[in-house]
């Protein structure tokens, strides 16, 4: 589903439940958002990509009640940046910003630590009975390698 | 998600395919448990088939490499990005 925002730029939306089937759904979302701008750097896009998979994963495993989470995923391309917004119904909670990778040897732990790596902004709010996620990556910032 | 599985004997080759995601990376991990608990603790991931990997699929890489060693062994990934 695709939609127009007030300021004229295409919304790529995806509505349903958080359940890991969906992920690959998300996927999709991102890919058409790519395809219908060619002009992005495929690095800007893997990156954004594997962040907001982070943030997704997070829900699909931690929402409750589980398999009844619903979620709302937007995604915006702006000329300077690439825009994520996800809304989900799962349980209040804090998430741990800021806590950096833990040790090398974990075996989990490092989904947030890799979104807020890859993203410029990570906002996260409750209201209205909703987890609210807004994530944004500036565009053209990927160093060479 | 799917994988292969190769035993050469001196070891075994796991090739996962698709997106080594939160769905898919139980899976591997689980198998990589059962072919350690087996003895066969010399493992390889080749990962030239997987185009998306995430933090689970980076974890289970890290577990499996983890139970193959406490058994004497290694896991070694190869190809990725391939």
């Amino acid at each position: 589903m695709t939609g127009e925002e007030p300021g004229g730029s295409k919304e790529y939306v995806l509505e349903g439940f958080a359940v890991p089937d969906q992920l690959d759904a998300v996927h999709t979302l991102l890919a058409e958002a790519a395809a219908d701008h060619p002009e992005l750097d495929p690095m800007d896009v893997m990156l954004f990509e594997t962040a907001i998979i982070e943030i997704a994963n997070n829900v699909v495993e931690y929402g409750r009640p589980e398999g009844e989470v619903r979620w709302k995923f937007t995604i915006r391309v702006h000329a300077d940046d690439i825009e994520a917004e996800l809304d989900d119904t799962g349980q209040t909670f804090t998430p741990e910003q800021g806590k950096g990778m833990p040790g090398e040897e974990a075996e989990g732990g490092r989904g947030l630590p890799i979104a807020e790596a890859l993203l410029d902004r990570i906002e996260f709010k409750r209201m209205d009975e909703t987890n609210h996620w807004r994530m944004v990556r500036r565009l053209g910032q990927t160093p060479q390698l | 998600m799917s994988f292969e599985e190769a035993d050469n004997g001196a070891y075994v080759v796991l090739a996962p395919e698709g997106k080594f995601n939160l769905v898919a990376a139980p899976a591997l991990k689980s198998r990589i448990d059962d072919l350690v608990a087996e003895g066969k603790s010399k493992l390889i991931v080749d990962l030239h088939a997987v185009d998306f990997i995430d933090s689970s699929g980076l974890g289970a890489l890290i577990g499996g490499l983890k139970s193959a060693r406490q058994q004497g062994g290694d896991l070694r990934i190869a190809a990725a990005g391939a």
